[in-house]
């Protein structure tokens, strides 16, 4: 499964949080990869670990938390480099983009002197040459007038725009990987479909691969090429987008996939029993066995492995043992 | 709900509510936020009504409003065939037990220090039921109405997850018999897997105490889903009124057209989509005009003067000039 343009790889990535009492384990031996200019979604519900995986990935994981494992960005681990060679290659060659496009801005500079900052601590720039870039990079976003955008504050601005503003300033060092999470859940639909509509011109355009964290199923149906669905900090299943949406395996998947109400179907919406446990208590064995339909007494006692059904398709469920023995790891 | 007998619950007419702007150390009124700006609708015993549109666009408002929860600027109101609006503020604290309202947070709907029993049976109190343990009785009815059980009842808001708390909150709306539930966004805040859980129980309750609903969300594949008429709102105002199939399968302004074509399918092919200009304009200074044709594709010379929220057949209502030419296209 080695392809030559994987940008952006995660091995083994884990992430416990070490309390006096006890160690919590937030997100369990995931891997991952991402190709140049593909979109890789990461869908689970709250508490699952998806922003936390996207979080080691930067390396922001929060103390006491840790994060072990690999995460290899064109070959470097990221995880192993000290801190001021990290700070060299985040918002440089690996930039993120948060959920809430009020907070992420600091309210008391103006919009372009957060652009030109950029600019100016990873490209050295002086400050004609950051400004005429950072109106250049509000430009790329489609703002409107963006002479006059660059010297407002960010409450002058309307959510979607302030969202465009975070694009631009992640983007505006050319990146190799954008994390972005949960870009859209703050916006209106129509001001989404404006925003998902801009980062696939602008993937295409750049070639960036995308990292899209979210917990909505249509975005993901929308905008991204593989998708890795997670569960209790567990990749549970890992498939081409198609293939999520037309031939889910993992009993979860499923679940999910059923109990959207769709427009144009008006049955009784399927439920999936019992809510999503917390860190705390991860059920063993298979983690989704509390909840499952088709749990059987395996379930309870051993966790299954990945299994492979082929292209790029893998799901960790017991169902679809062959007896030939499942994937050790991704 | 097809036998549904067309008794009209509550009727609005020209609705409004401003809100004024006051500037300077006199507090001199600069102007109004016109947040909802007449308005005329009619909620019919035992259906649901959704109320969508993006936010700002005044729907909790004009529920409010309607509810008197918020006093209105101008308009009338008859609830259950009475004049809401000369009610004084005991009669009005009598009528309100036949409306309640669920709301979108249910971490912060519920009091923290309050156990479970003690959050239900208070609109009981409030509403005047003396005796103790008949108060008891009903809450222990209530809960296990709402799908929990009756020791929950001594446990406090924290040690619930989201779903269930949204239960209690369900369970504390219908303490007094209400005839009418505001669902203000109530599964927004919720995972796709609870979510589908609180909409079915919210069916069942309906089908069994005959509730009627105003269901406002910004989701619309949710409302699809519940509502049986469907209301959208652009500024302040209504602009499309109608059952669900007028509005799913027929509907007439651009704005509901955009709305909808924006939503992300789960699964669904790549749909076209009728992309928006710009951003919803700003309540305080509304267009002249039709509200939408700063944003409108389909904008013409006749929509600088107001449209009519005229009737399109069998009670589907629309506010465009143009929906005439504009039925055929899609």
């Amino acid at each position: 499964m080695k392809e030559p343009n994987i940008v952006l790889e995660a091995r083994d990535l884990n992430v416990d949080f070490h309390n006096p009492d006890r160690t919590v384990k937030i997100v369990n031996n995931v891997s991952f990869s991402i190709a140049r200019g593909e979109t890789l979604g990461i869908v689970g519900e709250s508490g699952c670990g998806k922003s936390m995986t996207s979080l080691a990935v930067m390396g922001l994981v929060p103390k006491p938390g840790k994060a072990t494992g690999q995460v290899l960005l064109e070959g470097t681990d990221l995880l192993g480099l000290p801190g001021k060679e990290l700070r060299k290659i985040r918002g440089n060659r690996i930039s993120m983009i948060f959920q809430e496009p009020m907070t992420s801005l600091n309210p008391v500079f103006t919009v372009g002197d957060q652009l030109m900052e950029v600019f100016r601590l990873h490209q050295n720039a002086s400050k004609a040459e950051a400004r005429e870039k950072a109106i250049e990079a509000l430009r790329m976003v489609n703002i409107a007038m963006p002479e006059q955008r660059f010297g407002e504050y960010p409450h002058q601005l309307s959510g979607g725009m302030r969202q465009r503003v975070m694009i631009a300033m992640a983007l505006s060092c050319d990146p190799q990987v954008l994390i972005a999470d949960e870009p859209t859940t703050a916006l209106d639909v129509t001001i989404q479909a404006q925003i998902l509509e801009l980062m696939k011109d602008l993937k295409e355009r750049l070639g960036t691969a995308i990292m899209l964290i979210t917990h909505d199923l249509g975005v993901v149906s929308q905008v991204c090429s593989r998708v890795v669905i997670l569960y209790c900090g567990q990749v549970i299943e890992e498939a081409p987008v198609e293939e999520i949406f037309g031939d889910p395996l993992h009993p979860y998947t499923r679940g999910l996939l059923r109990s959207l109400p769709a427009i144009g179907r008006r049955e009784k919406l399927y439920v999936i029993p019992g809510s999503v446990p917390g860190a705390r208590d991860f059920p063993t064995g298979c983690v989704f066995h509390p909840r499952c339909e088709r749990a059987c007494g395996r379930c309870r006692e051993e966790a299954p492995p990945f299994f492979d059904r082929g292209g790029g398709h893998r799901c960790k469920c017991w169902l679809y043992d062959t007896g030939e023995g499942g994937l050790t790891h991704g | 709900m097809d036998d549904r007998q067309k008794k009209v619950l509550l009727r609005v007419r020209g609705l409004k509510k401003w809100f004024p702007i006051h500037r300077g150390i006199t507090s001199r009124v600069a102007g109004y936020v016109k947040a909802v700006d007449d308005v005329s609708y009619d909620v019919y015993q035992g259906e649901t009504l959704g109320l969508v549109g993006e936010s700002g666009c005044g729907k909790t408002t004009l529920a409010r409003t309607s509810l008197r929860l918020l006093e209105p600027t101008a308009g009338e109101i008859q609830f259950d065939g009475q004049d809401f609006r000369a009610l004084g503020r005991r009669e009005l604290r009598q009528a309100r037990k036949n409306m309640q309202i669920v709301f979108q947070d249910p971490f912060g709907s519920l009091h923290p220090k309050m156990k479970i029993g003690r959050i239900i049976e208070e609109p009981l109190i409030i509403s005047g039921v003396k005796d103790k343990a008949a108060r008891r009785k009903r809450v222990e009815e209530l809960i296990v109405r709402a799908g929990l059980k009756t020791e929950h009842l001594d446990r406090y808001p924290h040690e619930f997850s989201g779903g269930q708390r949204q239960r209690v909150v369900i369970a504390r709306a219908l303490a007094t018999n209400p005839k009418l539930i505001i669902c203000d966004e109530p599964v927004s805040a919720l995972d796709v897997s609870v979510r589908s859980q609180i909409l079915n129980l919210l069916e069942e309750l309906q089908e069994s105490l005959g509730l009627t609903y105003l269901f406002i969300s910004h989701d619309l594949s949710v409302v699809e889903h519940i509502c049986d008429r469907v209301a959208v709102m652009y500024l302040g105002q209504m602009v499309e009124l109608g059952t669900r199939e007028q509005i799913y399968g027929g509907m007439l302004h651009p704005y509901t057209k955009a709305l909808l074509s924006a939503i992300p399918l789960a699964g669904g092919e790549k749909r076209e989509r009728i992309a928006l200009e710009g951003d919803i304009p700003s309540p305080a200074k509304p267009p002249e005009g039709c509200r939408f044709h700063t944003r409108c594709p389909y904008v013409a010379e006749v929509c600088k003067t107001v449209p009519p929220f005229e009737d399109a057949g069998e009670g589907h209502r629309v506010a465009c000039h143009r929906w005439r030419e504009l039925a055929g296209t899609k």
